[in-house]
């Protein structure tokens, strides 16, 4: 039996998750934590003064991971966002599920301008001493206490509070709920944020292999913008096709989606 | 004109995004606290203390940290304060499923047993007070080595109304010092008259 790439992407995302997340979390077993929460791997504490500070103890292993994914990223995609990622994943995975008709579009908005401001205050706020967006409205945390708390009352409780009910509405609305369920991932990841800057140089240079549209063959039909998760295509003024390699997350949906075989992974 | 109209919508949606993002870092939810600490020999390290508001069916207070060699025992965990509120504490260690890759210390009976230098602690703590906390209140999350009876380290928990908009800038810079930093920065517009030996998490009783 032979899977197709999409079936094969999701089973590497549910591979994630059991390597991630509890309740076996099994990557996070070997530094000694239940879940990538507050974990020497988080990077997204990485970016926050209070977090380098507490993690500095630990930081090559947050570094490191930041290194290989960032490293994959400007040579050929994120990958790590598509394929690795077990929040963005779930969420993804959780919006097929979704009744179609609750779904939200959030393509309207410009996702790199939300994108890069909440970068932008992410790294700011806490060096000016405003307060930190870091850890309150985590994503990571949220659905690592939602898994956990199958087995676990200490992420039970932590479920319960003001903050931990706002978290969950979030990866509601902009996971589960949301078209192609990775609004979340597109405006309030900051990793996915560099990581997208890292995609967008490596595509600039032509031996990468991206996700590229062949424009003699593309028939501007519109279906890869419809399948995109991530809003990442977009229709030029000359009414041609064009990918938006900063946002683009390389998952191949759009290739599977276009009837024309005009969208591929390759170099440019 | 087109190229106006988009880029007027970017400026406005950077605007208002990193607006949100303020407001957001600056809101201090009143049933939760999260407290990175340190145990060590001479009294642990607390950056600062945990801010609770008043009047909440439940609170929740999530300690986390690592343990500062020299120090290696068992430590008990006790919340001191008058009057006494009910309360459990949870452990976030080991997994559910334990594989055994890693070695994790057992929790029972409030106690974290036999922690080693460098390894790392996760409480839960879950506040449910018979009668509402009402009027402002200090209490503190300690850490006594069974051994010796030593505070190994000291969480200040103020329960008082949260004035969340109206937090100077320096105040709301805890993290600002080292690491190894025994201060706390206290937020100015706290009511409570804070002890001066209270912001040292080295203090101790005993």
């Amino acid at each position: 039996m032979k899977l197709s790439v999409q079936t094969k992407r999701y089973l590497i995302i549910v591979l994630g998750i059991i390597i991630f997340l509890p309740p076996i979390s099994l990557i996070p077993s070997f530094f000694g934590s239940v879940s990538i929460c507050g974990a020497p791997f988080c990077m997204r504490m990485l970016f926050s003064t209070e977090g380098f500070i507490a993690m500095s103890k630990v930081l090559f292993v947050g570094l490191f991971m930041l290194i290989v994914i960032f490293t994959i990223s400007f040579f050929a995609g994120r990958f790590f966002c598509s394929y690795v990622c077990p929040i963005g994943g779930i969420t993804e995975l959780g919006s097929k599920i979704a009744p179609k008709k609750l779904k939200i579009n959030y393509s309207w908005i410009s996702a790199p301008a939300v994108r890069y401001s909440y970068l932008a205050a992410f790294i700011i706020l806490p060096v000016l001493g405003v307060g930190s967006i870091c850890c309150s409205y985590c994503n990571f945390s949220i659905i690592s206490s939602l898994f956990g708390s199958v087995t676990s009352p200490a992420s039970r409780i932590l479920l319960i509070t003001f903050g931990g009910m706002v978290n969950l509405a979030m990866i509601i609305l902009l996971g589960f709920l949301a078209a192609g369920g990775r609004a979340y991932c597109n405006f309030l990841c900051p990793i996915g944020a560099i990581d997208g800057i890292f995609n967008w140089l490596g595509s600039k240079i032509k031996k990468f292999k991206r996700i590229r549209i062949d424009k003699t063959n593309c028939g501007s039909c519109g279906q890869c913008i419809e399948a995109c998760p991530v809003w990442a295509i977009e229709k030029a003024e000359d009414n041609s096709m064009k990918i938006n390699q900063i946002s683009c997350i390389t998952c191949k949906i759009c290739i599977k989606k276009c009837p024309a075989k005009a969208i591929s992974y390759r170099k440019g | 004109m087109n190229r106006m109209k988009h880029l007027f919508i970017i400026v406005i949606t950077i605007v208002i995004t990193f607006t949100v993002c303020t407001i957001a870092a600056m809101y201090t939810p009143p049933d939760f606290g999260h407290s990175v600490t340190m145990i060590t020999n001479n009294g642990g390290i607390s950056r600062h203390p945990v801010l609770l508001g008043l009047n909440e069916a439940e609170y929740v207070l999530f300690a986390s940290g690592t343990v500062k060699a020299p120090y290696k025992g068992s430590v008990k965990v006790v919340l001191e304060g008058d009057p006494k509120i009910e309360h459990k504490i949870y452990s976030r260690y080991p997994p559910s499923l334990n594989l055994g890759i890693h070695k994790f210390h057992e929790f029972g009976n409030d106690t974290i047993k036999n922690i080693y230098p460098w390894e790392k602690y996760a409480l839960v703590v879950y506040i449910k007070p018979k009668n509402k906390i009402d009027k402002a209140a200090n209490y503190n999350l300690r850490f006594y080595d069974l051994e010796s009876g030593n505070t190994v380290l000291s969480i200040p928990i103020k329960f008082n109304e949260l004035d969340n908009f109206n937090i100077s800038k320096k105040d709301r810079r805890p993290y600002s010092k080292a690491h190894d930093s025994k201060t706390i920065s206290p937020r100015k517009k706290d009511t409570i008259s804070i002890n001066k030996s209270l912001h040292k998490v080295s203090c101790c009783e005993e």
